[in-house]
């Protein structure tokens, strides 16, 4: 799994590429959790080249939004494949997360 | 219960009403008449006259209408059900110019009836052999359906004809604005302007045609001449038997048949937004519908019938394939029989309005067999069967002098780049089956990435089986839950093994491992308790391998739990 990120005014856009299970969740905090603590709370996940998402990195996801929450800020996804929609449709992620296929609306609703 | 696709305008159980099945069976008898040029063909090779020519297109109208009517009936085993007109196509033209050569109209009246008996006979055996036709095959037929057009299609758009050895400007000029038309009525035409592009097109072309100077008082002569009624000269010529030509006639209702399947294959998915597999039932009522329609040709004395890919690209073009249409075209065709006057103005059509008005609906065909070929996953086997069949069937149009010298009785099939094209994927398939495990497995052991070895393991099992992406995905996502789940929470410590079987309905996974069982939970957790609770993770992975598969199931027993899942296909 590999995370490019780049800053568009005071949100920071995270395009993930590959899978996103259990091994891989850990270097994804890694990757994102530093960014908090150095005072970024918007954060918008490119998901178009997303493979795949099991549970377990859902759970880390959720932990990675609930820090940027209590700093004032929120996580939004982007351009998510509809294999991917539909395994957070399951889990009950699309309710706590807002989805967008378009990034300038989805920078705009920050 | 099929569901009906949002670019269609009148899904197969809709009626458009009564005025708008005038127009739309005429719009397609229009685009029919192109295939009036074979009769016309037969009787200049057998050196009849021209009014012999005529009273065989009026017998084609006659036996196409009820044929097309056959085809749409929708109970019983006769007829797919679908707007699936029938004509006097080039699958007969071979064997038929060799009985009339050999014994005029009545060998191959005679011939054409008893290759009907044999095409019905055939469609009795199509609901037993669904391996011998998957995706990539049925996919590879329709494609080739479509190509099988292009030569005549481009020769009329450049305006070649009878007349006219060598393209002509003029010619092409209006079949370029005919064409033009028909795309614009269709692409940024609403409602009854997409209905009836081809229609539109065809007038603007006539309009063109007329200033231009292609269409003048003399060609109108033909209708004047005409009679305005006249019953159709049913059996006038009777019907003869010859053993020889008995090959090349059987060859040719396979042709029919086969192709029959393609477009019956192209009407199922046309009108189900979930098509997933060819209905080989309803495939076989069609085939059965095209056999009994070449009987009646036989009998009344017309050529011999299959389906029109061309009108099948039309429908979908119009977004139009109600069935009440193909009633409304056949009722029109059989009472054009009755009425030459009338039946002549579809005669006069100007060669490069027809090569229009076929590249736009070729267009058409050719996407809906590569969007089937596509539905599934493709490894070198299935490669293979598609690139070999569309390349020996290209070979045809490309190069038909290498055919020239095969035996006369399996010309046909050498004569028609659908049919070669068509046995070439049959039998490639057929071979290329040879080796796939229908059953495998995977073990894994605890540290290793189960996400790389699963979706290796699965998307390579998923192309040697042509199965649908989709379920792959599906299955693929379950399995690495299921993995995260056993031994990220320490249920085992020992391998764990996964069993997978396919078949064309069903994909099912058996996975094993000790220790203590996982719980396939039937509600998920809050997401607060993701956060909280230490047992919610495993109950979440529990949630969402069940709610991927479409049953599952755990038996345990001797310290083992297996997990199966099953997967509609």
């Amino acid at each position: 799994m590999k995370v490019w990120s780049k800053r568009q005014k005071d949100v920071v856009i995270l395009a993930v590429q590959g899978r996103l299970d259990a091994a891989a969740a850990p270097f994804f905090e890694e990757q994102v959790m530093p960014m908090i603590d150095a005072g970024d709370k918007n954060f918008l996940l490119d998901l178009a080249n997303l493979d795949y998402i099991s549970s377990a990195a859902l759970r880390h996801l959720l932990f990675f939004a609930k820090r940027a929450e209590d700093q004032g800020g929120r996580v939004a996804l982007l351009s998510v494949p509809s294999p991917i929609l539909e395994i957070l449709d399951m889990a009950g992620f699309t309710q706590l997360f807002a989805v967008f296929t378009d990034q300038e609306e989805a920078l705009r609703s920050f | 219960m099929p569901r009906k696709p949002s670019n269609l305008l009148y899904g197969v159980d809709e009626n458009p009403g009564w005025i708008a099945l005038v127009l739309m069976g005429f719009q397609h008898i229009s685009l029919m008449a192109i295939a009036f040029i074979f009769p016309v063909i037969i009787i200049e090779a057998i050196g009849g006259n021209l009014e012999e020519a005529e009273g065989l297109i009026r017998m084609a109208m006659l036996a196409t209408g009820i044929g097309t009517i056959l085809q749409a009936v929708n109970r019983g085993p006769v007829g797919s059900g679908y707007l699936c007109p029938l004509l006097n196509g080039p699958a007969f033209l071979s064997a038929s110019l060799m009985a009339g050569k050999m014994g005029g109209l009545s060998l191959i009246f005679g011939m054409t009836a008893v290759a009907g008996c044999f095409e019905a006979f055939f469609s009795r055996l199509l609901s037993r052999m669904r391996a011998v036709f998957p995706a990539e095959v049925t996919g590879t037929i329709v494609t080739m359906v479509g190509i099988e057009v292009v030569p005549l299609a481009v020769r009329k758009f450049l305006g070649i004809d009878r007349m006219h050895a060598v393209p002509d400007v003029t010619a092409i000029l209006i079949a370029v604005i005919t064409l033009g038309a028909m795309a614009c009525f269709n692409v940024w035409g609403r409602g009854k302007l997409r209905l009836y592009s081809v229609l539109l097109g065809m007038l603007v072309g006539y309009a063109a045609s007329a200033m231009a100077g292609l269409l003048s008082w003399e060609t109108f002569q033909v209708m004047k001449e005409a009679p305005f009624f006249a019953l159709p000269a049913v059996g006038h010529y009777g019907f003869s038997f010859e053993w020889v030509l008995l090959a090349p006639f059987l060859v040719a209702a396979l042709s029919s048949a086969l192709k029959t399947m393609g477009d019956v294959t192209t009407c199922q998915k046309i009108n189900d937004a979930q098509w997933k597999r060819p209905d080989m039932v309803n495939i076989s009522g069609g085939v059965l519908a095209c056999g009994i329609s070449n009987i009646l040709s036989g009998m009344l004395g017309a050529l011999g019938q299959s389906v029109s890919s061309s009108n099948i690209g039309l429908s979908i073009a119009t977004g139009a394939t109600s069935r009440r249409i193909a009633y409304s075209t056949g009722i029109i065709l059989i009472l054009l029989a009755f009425f030459p006057k009338f039946a002549s103005i579809f005669v006069i059509m100007p060669t490069p309005i027809m090569g229009a008005s076929l590249i736009f609906a070729v267009s058409f065909m050719i996407l809906a067999g590569l969007q089937i070929i596509m539905s599934r996953m493709i490894d070198a086997r299935k490669t293979f069967v598609i690139g070999i069949s569309i390349i020996f069937g290209l070979s045809i149009e490309f190069a038909p002098e290498l055919y020239r010298n095969v035996h006369p009785w399996i010309k046909p099939v050498f004569s028609s780049s659908l049919s070669l094209a068509t046995i070439c994927a049959v039998v490639l398939n057929l071979i290329f089956r040879i080796g796939i495990a229908k059953k495998t497995s995977l073990v894994l052991n605890p540290g290793e990435n189960p996400s790389e070895a699963i979706d290796h393991f699965m998307e390579e099992q998923g192309r040697a089986w042509g199965a649908r992406s989709e379920v792959i995905y599906k299955a693929k996502a379950a399995m690495i839950e299921w993995y995260e789940a056993v031994v990220e929470n320490a249920l085992t410590r020992k391998p764990v093994a996964m069993t997978v079987r396919f078949d064309e309905f069903n994909l099912d996974v058996d996975m094993t491992h000790e220790g203590k069982p996982i719980e396939l939970a039937a509600s998920r957790p809050e997401a607060k308790d993701l956060l909280t609770d230490p047992d919610a993770p495993l109950k979440l992975a529990g949630y969402m391998i069940r709610s991927l598969a479409d049953q599952a199931a755990i038996e345990s027993g001797a310290g083992q739990n297996c997990v199966r899942l099953h997967f509609n296909h």
